[in-house]
C-alpha cells in the first residue's frame, strides 16, 4: 500500500492504516523524542503524545513537504509543548557566552553514550544543542520557539557542548585507563 | 585514526540514521487513546444530553411549583371557605337541635310531635328507645355536646317520643359535631384559621341567611342538603327545623358556638405550611492554614512560617426543610485552597547528598518535581546553617514553596435555626466530602511564580468536619440573601506529614437561595 493511500486512509481513522503509519515510522520519531526526552521512559510518554497529535492532526496534513518532516516537527513541537505548559526554571548564572567552538576527537564512539550524553543535560540545553545542532534551526527560530532571548540560546549552546565536551573526554579518559 | 571535530559534527553525523524500536505498549496506549477520543467525541453530546435533560426537569419543577403554588392559592381559599360554611352550618344545626332542647315545653311537644312522625322513617332508631342506650351513645359525644347531653338526659325522662327524638337528636349531633371536626382536621391548610377568623364574621350572616331560607322554602333545604354531606340525616334535621321557629335567643347562641368554634380551633388547626425546598447558590473566599507548627512538605519546614492563602470557593446546593427549625442540606463546591512555606533556600544543580539517607533535606520525598526542575533542591533557612556554606554560597535564592491545591467539595449539612425573623440566624453543622481535582508546588523567587511539580501525599478523596453559622435575609417570599461563616478542618487530607500538621480552611460563603 503506498504512503499516500495509508495517509488518505488515516484521514478517515482507519485504524489498521494508523497502525501501518505507526509501524513505518515510529522508530524515527521514538529517535527523535530519545534524543530530547531525558530518559526512556520520557522518551516513550512524548512518542506516545505525538502520534496521538498525529493522528489527531492527520487531516490538516496538506502534502507539502516530506510526511516524515511533518511528523518529525509534530514530536518536536509535542516536546517543545511540554517544555512551554510546565514552565522553566529560571536558570541562575546565565552570563551570556560567546558562540564558542568545541572540538573532540572522533574514536569509535558508542551511539548510546552519545544519547546518554544528551538525555544528561539540563532539560533547556538539551533542547536548544539538538535543535541547533542536530536539526539546525537558527538561534533565532529556536529563541521563539523556546521564548527566551537569542543571547540565552547561544549560551546555553555553549554549555551544553562544554558539558558534552568533558563528558566525550571523560569517556576517553575511562577507555584508555580500562585498555592500559 | 583519530582527528579533531567539531562537537556538533561529531553527534549530527553519529545520530543520522539512529533509530530506535518503542516497546509494545506504546501503540497500545495510542490505540486506547485515540478510541477514547473517537468515544469522547461521540461521547460529549450524550453527556450534554444527560445533563441537560437533569436541568430542564429542575427548571420545569420550579416553574411547575411556583406556577402551581400561585394557582391553587385561591381554590384552596375556596376549599377552606366552603368547609367553614359547612362547619358553621353543622354548627348551627347542631346549635339549632341544642335549643330545641332549651326551648319552651310547647314548644318542644311541638318538636317531637314533628319528630314522632319523622321518627317512623328510622325504625332502627326509635327501637332503641331506652335510656342505657342513650347513654351509651351520649358517653360517644364530644365535650361540645355535654350541655346538651344533660339536657337530654333530663329530656328523657320525660317523655318517650322525646326520647326517640333525642336519640335520633343525639346522633345527629355526633354526626355533626364529628364532621364539623372531620372538616377541621382535614383542611389542614396554613390558610384555614385566618381565614375562618375572617369568615366566621360572614358566616354568621350567611348562616341566618341560609336558615331562613330554610324556613321558607323546601329548594334551599336542597342545597342545604348538598352542603352538608349528612344525607338522610340531615335532611332529616333540616325538616325538623323547617317545623321551627327561630327566635332571637337562637341567634344569639350562634354567635356563642361560633366564638366556642373559634377557640377549638386555635388548637386544632395544624401548623402553617411552608417551602420546603430551596436552591441556592455561593460563592466565597476561603482561608487555608494548619494548626500546629507541621508541615504536609518535609519535616524541615516544620518550623518554617506558614502563610495562608485566601482563595475563591463557589458553587450551588439544595437544602429541604424537615421542619422549620431544621433543613438537611447538600451541595457541589469547587474549591481551592493554598499555603506558603517561607524561608526556605533554593538552589540549582546541588544535590545534598553528602548529608545522606532518604530523607536528606535537599530532596523533598513529598514532591513529585518536573523535569523542567528537577536538579532543583531544597533547604529551610534552619538547616542551612548547618550546611557546608561555601560551596553553595553562589548559588542559593532564598525562597518559598507554594503548595496550591484544588477540589471538589460535597458537603452535607444540617442547619437549625435559632432566629426566624426577617434576619434569621441558624447554626450549621455537618461534613464534606473532598474531591482532589489540582495539585501544584510552586516556588516563588525573583518575583515569578514557577511550577514545580506535585505534592504526592495528598488523598484522592478526604473529608472535613463543618460547622459554621448562618446568617440570612428575607428579600421576598421566595428570595433569600444568606452569608455564611463556616469553619472546615479537614481530615485524611495529607499523608505522611509531619510535626502537627493539621489543616484547615474557613468560608465566608455569600449566596442567594430561592424557596419553592
Amino acid at each position: 500500500m503506498s504512503l499516500d493511500l495509508l495517509i488518505r486512509k488515516c484521514k478517515k481513522n482507519d485504524t489498521n492504516a494508523q497502525s501501518e503509519i505507526y509501524k513505518l515510522f515510529s522508530s524515527k520519531l521514538f529517535a527523535v523524542c530519545l534524543k530530547y526526552s531525558r530518559n526512556h521512559v520520557d522518551a516513550e510518554d512524548n512518542l506516545q503524545d505525538a502520534f496521538v497529535t498525529i493522528f489527531e492532526k492527520m487531516s490538516q496534513y496538506g502534502y507539502k513537504g516530506s510526511f516524515e518532516g511533518w511528523l518529525k516537527r509534530i514530536a518536536v513541537n509535542t516536546v517543545l509543548q511540554k517544555y512551554r505548559r510546565k514552565g522553566v526554571f529560571n536558570i541562575v548564572n546565565e552570563d551570556d557566552i560567546e558562540d564558542i567552538v568545541v572540538e573532540v576527537e572522533d574514536y569509535d564512539i558508542d551511539i548510546n553514550f552519545l544519547l546518554q550524553s544528551i538525555q544528561e543535560l539540563p532539560y533547556r540545553y538539551r533542547l536548544v544543542f539538538n535543535l541547533y545542532a542536530l536539526d539546525e534551526y537558527s538561534h533565532k527560530e529556536i529563541a521563539k520557539m523556546l521564548d527566551i532571548t537569542t543571547g540565552t540560546t547561544k549560551s546555553n549552546l555553549a554549555r551544553a557542548r562544554m558539558i558534552l565536551k568533558d563528558k566525550i573526554e571523560n569517556y576517553y579518559a575511562k577507555l584508555n585507563s580500562q585498555s592500559l | 585514526m583519530s582527528d579533531k571535530k567539531n562537537i556538533d559534527r561529531l553527534f549530527k553525523e553519529k545520530l543520522k540514521d539512529f533509530e530506535a524500536t518503542p516497546s509494545n505498549s506504546v501503540w497500545e496506549n495510542i490505540s486506547i487513546q485515540l478510541q477514547s477520543i473517537e468515544k469522547g467525541k461521540k461521547g460529549i453530546p450524550m453527556w450534554w444530553l444527560v445533563a441537560g435533560v437533569a436541568a430542564a426537569l429542575l427548571l420545569l419543577f420550579t416553574i411547575s411549583q411556583v406556577v402551581l403554588n400561585n394557582n391553587t392559592n385561591p381554590l384552596q381559599e375556596i376549599i377552606v371557605d366552603e368547609g367553614t360554611i359547612k362547619n358553621s352550618e353543622n354548627t348551627d344545626l347542631q346549635d339549632a337541635i341544642n335549643k330545641k332542647n332549651t326551648l319552651s315545653d310547647s314548644e318542644q311537644k311541638n318538636v317531637s310531635e314533628n319528630l314522632k312522625s319523622e321518627s317512623s322513617n328510622f325504625p332502627s332508631i326509635s327501637s332503641t328507645t331506652n335510656t342505657g342506650s342513650i347513654s351509651a351513645q351520649n358517653d360517644n359525644l364530644t365535650k361540645h355536646d355535654n350541655e346538651n347531653r344533660n339536657v337530654t338526659v333530663s329530656n328523657n325522662t320525660q317523655n318517650v317520643n322525646r326520647n326517640t327524638y333525642k336519640i335520633n337528636k343525639n346522633e345527629l349531633v355526633k354526626s355533626s359535631s364529628e364532621k364539623s371536626k372531620n372538616d377541621l382536621t382535614d383542611n389542614t391548610n396554613s390558610n384555614l384559621y385566618k381565614d375562618k377568623v375572617e369568615n366566621n364574621n360572614i358566616d354568621k350572616a350567611i348562616i341566618d341567611e341560609l336558615l331562613k331560607t330554610v324556613n321558607n322554602t323546601s329548594e334551599t333545604k336542597e342545597t342545604y342538603k348538598i352542603a352538608s354531606t349528612n344525607t338522610n340525616v340531615d335532611e332529616n334535621i333540616t325538616e325538623s327545623e323547617e317545623s321551627n321557629t327561630i327566635t332571637e335567643n337562637y341567634k344569639l347562641s350562634l354567635t356563642e358556638e361560633i366564638a366556642a368554634n373559634e377557640d377549638e380551633n386555635i388548637e386544632d388547626i395544624p401548623k402553617e405550611e411552608f417551602d420546603r425546598w430551596s436552591i441556592a447558590s455561593n460563592i466565597g473566599p476561603v482561608y487555608f492554614n494548619s494548626f500546629g507548627n507541621g508541615s504536609s512538605i518535609h519535616p524541615q519546614f516544620n518550623n518554617n512560617s506558614k502563610t495562608g492563602d485566601i482563595n475563591m470557593s463557589y458553587g450551588i446546593s439544595g437544602s429541604y426543610a424537615i421542619n422549620k427549625k431544621l433543613r438537611v442540606r447538600a451541595g457541589i463546591n469547587k474549591v481551592n485552597l493554598g499555603y506558603i512555606t517561607n524561608n526556605i533556600i533554593v538552589n540549582n544543580n546541588i544535590v545534598y547528598d553528602n548529608i545522606g539517607g532518604s530523607d536528606s533535606p535537599g530532596l523533598l520525598g513529598n514532591i513529585k518535581l518536573n523535569e523542567a526542575v528537577e536538579n532543583i533542591s531544597f533547604i529551610s533557612i534552619d538547616e542551612f546553617n548547618f550546611l557546608h556554606v561555601p560551596r553553595i554560597l553562589n548559588n542559593f535564592i532564598e525562597s518559598s514553596i507554594d503548595q496550591k491545591l484544588g477540589f471538589i467539595e460535597i458537603p452535607l449539612e444540617l442547619e437549625y435555626r435559632i432566629s426566624n425573623k426577617k434576619m434569621g440566624i441558624s447554626v450549621i453543622g455537618g461534613f464534606s466530602a473532598l474531591f482532589l481535582t489540582d495539585n501544584e508546588i510552586y516556588s516563588f523567587f525573583n518575583g515569578v511564580s514557577t511550577l514545580l511539580g506535585e505534592a504526592t501525599n495528598i488523598n484522592n478523596t478526604s473529608f472535613s468536619a463543618n460547622f459554621g453559622l448562618g446568617f440570612d435575609f428575607k428579600m421576598s417570599d421566595k428570595f433569600i440573601l444568606n452569608l455564611e461563616p463556616i469553619f472546615k478542618y479537614q481530615i485524611n487530607t495529607f499523608n505522611n506529614t509531619s510535626g502537627n500538621f493539621n489543616p484547615y480552611f474557613i468560608g465566608i460563603y455569600f449566596g442567594l437561595s430561592f424557596k419553592f
